[in-house]
């Protein structure tokens, strides 16, 4: 759109015309100039967004969209994306904290007894927190058995069968009575596979091991009769 | 420091003819390997002189410290505290007599 109309060669009755048509065509090109400009500015915005936008779907919250290097109109848009996703970072955080409190309970069974039930799949982490928490339980509660309830896990790995005999030995330095109770045939089978020596009392259910941790605070279960 | 407690408990053991040894460790925050052979050594000479000896008041970071040191540790009894402990001594004190 460089081509301009020669003006100089124009006779004076066509000057006015062509100089006209100059203008419109300069016009257009400033108009295309600008067409250009915006759609480089939305491709830009649009990108950055979608980067953004499909890595926190993938899961990962922690990028966010340059505002620096977005234009005007588009930034808007962008904080509010990314409010979004830290709100959803928030709330995702709030659960799995909650999460943790509640998938490793350590309570105070009776005077001198606790127990944690470990209930679904257990990962590594979450061996480790109820190694922690178990322990933190059993020195806040001055506890003299500690069991340990895994009736509602299925399986468990080497690794999560490894940090649970670490578990019963810290119990142990500890100078309380490890329990475990609740084992499924597959978790025995596991333990006996791995080749671990168990150096704790195991019983089949937690009632059984609530009775032996019972009687190692001397206190023993009776049955009453009732006059009727 | 631990040298000069090792020296003086087993040095009062043979002075005043205790049975009972208690170890109380509820106030240290946490231990190095160094101390915690000490008071194993401790404990472990105090049963040599005929003493029940028991280490009381572990916290959980000490019992984990202890833990991945991979020491011995069944060789020395624990209790969860200091009234655990007594009965502890009282156990270990009646097994000792059985023993003579």
């Amino acid at each position: 759109m460089s081509a301009r109309v020669d003006l100089s060669k124009l006779s004076e009755k066509y000057k006015q015309t062509g100089e006209d048509t100059n203008k419109m065509i300069s016009a257009t090109e400033e108009n295309i100039k600008k067409l250009n400009e915006q759609r480089t500015h939305l491709s830009r915005a649009i990108s950055s967004f979608d980067s953004v936008l499909s890595s926190a779907s993938k899961g990962d919250l922690s990028s966010r969209v340059d505002l620096r290097q977005i234009s005007k109109e588009y930034k808007q848009t962008g904080e509010n994306i990314n409010k979004m996703i830290s709100a959803t970072k928030e709330a995702t955080e709030d659960l799995e904290s909650l999460l943790k409190e509640l998938s490793t309970p350590c309570i105070k069974l009776w005077e001198q007894i606790v127990a944690m039930p470990l209930v679904g799949t257990m990962t590594s982490d979450r061996a480790r927190d109820a190694m922690e928490t178990i322990l933190r339980s059993i020195t806040e509660y001055d506890a003299r058995v500690a069991i340990i309830d895994i009736t509602g896990v299925l399986v468990i790995d080497t690794m999560v069968a490894d940090r649970l005999i670490k578990t019963l030995k810290a119990i142990k330095i500890l100078g309380a009575e490890p329990v475990l109770t609740g084992l499924s045939p597959d978790i025995a089978s596991t333990l006996v596979g791995i080749g671990i020596e168990l150096d704790a009392v195991t019983k089949p259910s937690l009632a059984d091991g609530l009775g032996y941790a019972l009687e190692f605070v001397n206190k023993e279960i009776r049955e009453v009769s009732k006059e009727s | 420091m631990v040298v000069q407690l090792q020296k003086e408990a087993l040095e009062k053991i043979k002075r005043t003819g205790a049975t009972g040894l208690l170890i109380d460790v509820s106030s240290l925050d946490i231990i190095d390997s160094f101390v915690a052979r000490s008071v194993i050594n401790i404990a472990r000479a105090a049963k040599h002189l005929g003493t029940a000896t028991v280490i009381t008041g572990i916290s959980p970071e000490i019992a984990l410290t202890l833990l991945q040191m991979g020491f011995r540790w069944s060789e020395v009894e624990t209790a969860i505290n200091i009234e655990h402990g007594f009965e502890k001594l009282e156990k270990q004190k009646r097994a000792l007599k059985k023993h003579k």
